[in-house]
């Protein structure tokens, strides 16, 4: 049951999948709605993530920083052209591991309210 | 005690900071930067690198002469690192708990 609702989320990979389902362990299946509609609101499709990034080698570079709260690094992209290019496509290796770093901060964050919503 | 690969992004900047390091401030050599081979001028960011290698040598005045927001642009950089650093131990230890 638990799986089922988790499987909704657009392009949610199985690293994700996995860590969802320990954060849910033991969750009823109101609290595990209201995780999904929380969680689903919150978190990046790795996808949109990518397409952010290719951003960087056409118009403009660090969008998909900006665009996962790290404001630093995304000036510092800004200014640079995305550290001479060779960010940006650092960035495009590795843009499903920054999008679920992104994605487990706010897993946590709406695990704590879905628990709280009992 | 389980290795694990530390992530991309975290050996690029170790790498990248490592190379700065070790760079001699003030050495002429062909550029990376695809946008000064290109002869864009009026990139922003130009002579950040520069002035970064000036930072990691101690030579304030050089740096920002260079590039006045390298000062903050280590910092961001520093920043970033240890925060994945910090993240990377954190698994490393979750999963040897495992």
């Amino acid at each position: 049951m638990n799986q089922q609702l988790l499987m909704q989320l657009r392009g949610v990979t199985a690293e994700e999948l996995q860590f969802l389902e320990q954060l849910t362990n033991g969750f009823n299946e109101e609290q595990t709605k209201n995780f999904v509609l929380i969680y689903g609101n919150k978190r990046k499709d790795p996808q949109d993530i990518l397409l952010f990034t290719l951003l960087g080698f056409v118009i403009i570079a660090g969008v998909q920083r900006f665009v996962l709260g790290q404001i630093g690094m995304g000036l510092l992209y800004l200014f640079t052209g995305g550290l001479c290019i060779i960010g940006t496509i650092v960035d495009l290796i590795n843009h499903k591991s920054l999008t679920m770093e992104y994605n487990r901060k706010v897993a946590l964050d709406a695990a704590q309210m879905a628990r709280i919503l009992k | 005690m389980i290795k694990a690969i530390p992530p991309f992004e975290l050996i690029f900047w170790i790498l990248a900071l490592l190379l700065l390091a070790t760079a001699k401030p003030g050495e002429q050599h062909y550029s990376i930067c695809p946008l000064a081979n290109l002869g864009w001028n009026w990139c922003p960011g130009c002579g950040l690198g520069r002035s970064i290698v000036h930072l990691l040598h101690g030579n304030f005045s050089q740096s920002l002469r260079q590039h006045w927001l390298a000062i903050p642009a280590l910092a961001i950089i520093a920043y970033r690192t240890i925060q994945l650093s910090r993240q990377f131990i954190l698994s490393l230890k979750t999963i040897n708990q495992a």
